[in-house]
């Protein structure tokens, strides 16, 4: 690291601090690498005295009784300066990287079991973000319960906003971990590497101090000498700490699993709401309540997420103010839509539409049984004797709304229990913006219909009679 | 040494040191190294908090080489700090020395 590229980390660092003091702090620094330099270090050397510029910086700013972390919030308090603070740390964390990497096999500290130990530590943290991924099938799986409003088309909308957001941030957390190992490898390696220096360091001490006992100062060796062995235990110490750490991580992440992920799911997803109710508006509809409900309910998660977030990751000062805020505007947003809502007429069924309808026709053939699997209890199945067709041959008609979805069949065998199964299910068709029209053009008439029976399939099933025994409808 | 006990003895030294005499930054850090091994980078943000809390004054003087230096110069107040923390270090270790000496000869 250069000089200036130092300071100018320093002073970003320290962007909290008013110019003046901050320019004074900034000078003390460059004076004293500078006197260093005078002294016959290198700059490189000198700046390598302060330690971590993070630690720092940090000390700095409790000089001031600020606390570190919320004067990094706040300076970055825009998500925009976050991702690209992140962005750069990540590139001067790859840069570090590929630098000291380069060092280290010049200068042949890389062992081939170090090499082992970092293979194997990916390999387990490889094997942790698997696990990790099962609670992300059971949020999954819950919210998908949850959203099952048997209300189409808003079910299905529902379901590919919550896909997104589970997996997206199951994704974005899996990258993160892996910078923060990484991040960690690259501090205990340097750790060590510190370690032999100041092995060394001590060694040639313990040297000076011979010397100087030969010449007069007696007491003088001697005092420095327990100081030689206190440096040794000071050397173990960090791992202990570490040891004392890991419990309550794991009631954090736990906590951040519980709580901060809903309420981070919550909060996309309300903003996926509010786009949807800003294009409603933009269609004509007029629910500006609703769009004031959801904006207090985004006050209260958000408020909710701040007190969570400060439980698991630091301290930072508290408001209630949001939560009375979201409150007047829910109740205000709720007087508002009360009379749309009143207005508005639900009908749970399909209008009056006329759709056109197409019918497939499969033969399959079957061993032993044949199990048929009803999608959903608005199927309509028939089966219908047939004696033309010859034994363990079904032929099938599935009914369906092709102008809005296509259907999938699947005939399965289940060796083990030497069954078949055979089952239908609509396949979206992508026409959901067609659906999603029409949906929006029913309430401009303060209509809501509900479109589940578009999805239906009636399916007929002929087979002659002996083989119709062998057919049963779940 | 633990780092936390050597950061707690690192004030007293420094107000000690400043107490003898003016020191700019670079100086006290090479004073305070011949006592403790401690960390560069925790001495300035020291330095910073001592001359917050109104323990130390600080002035500029021309220097040789380079350009002029920051000194630090102990107040009234930074005085009766250095007193108290003093006593405080003698009488702790004095009681932790005795209780040493003393499980050693019952050993």
């Amino acid at each position: 690291m250069t000089k200036k590229k130092f300071l100018s980390e320093l002073e970003e660092r320290l962007s909290v601090l008013s110019d003046e003091e901050k320019q004074d702090i900034i000078n003390e620094y460059k004076d004293i690498i500078e006197e260093k330099v005078r002294n016959g270090k290198t700059v490189g050397e000198a700046i390598n005295d302060f330690g971590d510029i993070d630690e720092l910086a940090k000390e700095i700013l409790k000089a001031y009784k600020i606390n570190p972390d919320y004067s990094q919030k706040s300076k970055d308090g825009e998500v925009l300066g976050k991702i690209e603070s992140g962005i750069r740390k990540i590139a001067n964390a790859l840069a570090e990287i590929t630098e000291q990497i380069i060092s280290e096999v010049k200068s042949n500290n890389v062992t081939v079991e170090k090499v082992f130990e970092v293979v194997i530590k990916v390999f387990i943290l490889l094997i942790a973000l698997m696990v990790l991924k099962w609670p992300f099938y059971l949020i999954h799986g819950i919210g998908m319960s949850i959203l099952e409003v048997g209300y189409q088309p808003v079910e299905t909308i529902l379901f590919i906003i919550w896909g997104t957001v589970v997996w997206t941030t199951y994704f974005i957390l899996s990258v993160a971990l892996f910078f923060i190992f990484i991040k960690k490898e690259m501090e205990t390696h340097n750790n060590e590497v510190t370690k032999v220096i100041k092995k060394e360091k001590t060694i040639v001490k313990k040297e000076k101090t011979v010397v100087k006992t030969e010449v007069k100062e007696k007491n003088k060796a001697e005092a420095k000498d327990p100081e030689v062995v206190v440096e040794k235990e000071t050397n173990i110490k960090p791992e202990n700490s570490k040891k004392n750490n890991f419990i309550p991580n794991i009631f954090k992440v736990i906590i951040g699993i519980c709580f901060l992920f809903p309420l981070v799911a919550i909060n996309i997803g309300l903003f996926g709401a509010i786009s949807v109710v800003i294009y409603l508006i933009i269609r004509g509809i007029e629910i500006y309540g609703i769009l004031i409900i959801i904006i207090g309910l985004i006050f209260i998660f958000s408020n909710l997420y701040n007190i969570f977030y400060n439980i698991v990751v630091s301290k930072k000062k508290l408001y209630m103010f949001p939560f009375a805020i979201g409150m007047v505007l829910i109740t205000f947003g709720g007087l508002m839509s009360f009379n749309y809502f009143i207005n508005l007429n639900y009908y749970d069924h399909m209008p009056d539409i006329k759709l056109e309808s197409k019918t497939d026709t499969y033969t399959r053939t079957f061993e032993n049984e044949l199990n048929i699997i009803n999608y959903s209890s608005n199927n309509k199945i028939k089966l219908v004797a047939d004696n033309s067709l010859e034994d363990n041959v079904v032929r099938v008609e599935a009914k369906y709304y092709n102008e809005y979805i296509r259907i999938g069949e699947r005939l399965d065998r289940d060796h083990y229990r030497n069954e078949s199964y055979l089952e239908f299910y609509p396949k979206t068709k992508w026409r959901l913006n067609k659906l999603i029209n029409r949906f929006i053009n029913d309430l401009e008439k303060n209509e809501v219909y509900n479109y589940k029976e578009l999805f239906n399939i009636d399916v007929t099933i002929h087979a002659n009679e002996k083989t119709l025994k062998l057919i049963n409808v779940d | 040494m633990n780092i936390q006990f050597k950061k707690g003895v690192l004030e007293l030294i420094v107000l000690v040191s400043v107490n003898k005499k003016d020191m700019y930054g670079y100086e006290l850090i090479v004073e305070v190294s011949k006592i403790v091994d401690i960390n560069e980078g925790t001495i300035y943000p020291l330095l910073k908090r001592l001359t917050n809390e109104k323990y130390f004054d600080t002035y500029l003087t021309e220097s040789n080489e380079g350009p002029p230096r920051k000194y630090y110069k102990i107040t009234n107040l930074g005085r009766e700090r250095m007193e108290e923390l003093v006593n405080h270090w003698s009488v702790f270790s004095e009681s932790v020395n005795n209780f040493i000496k003393e499980s050693v000869v019952n050993d």
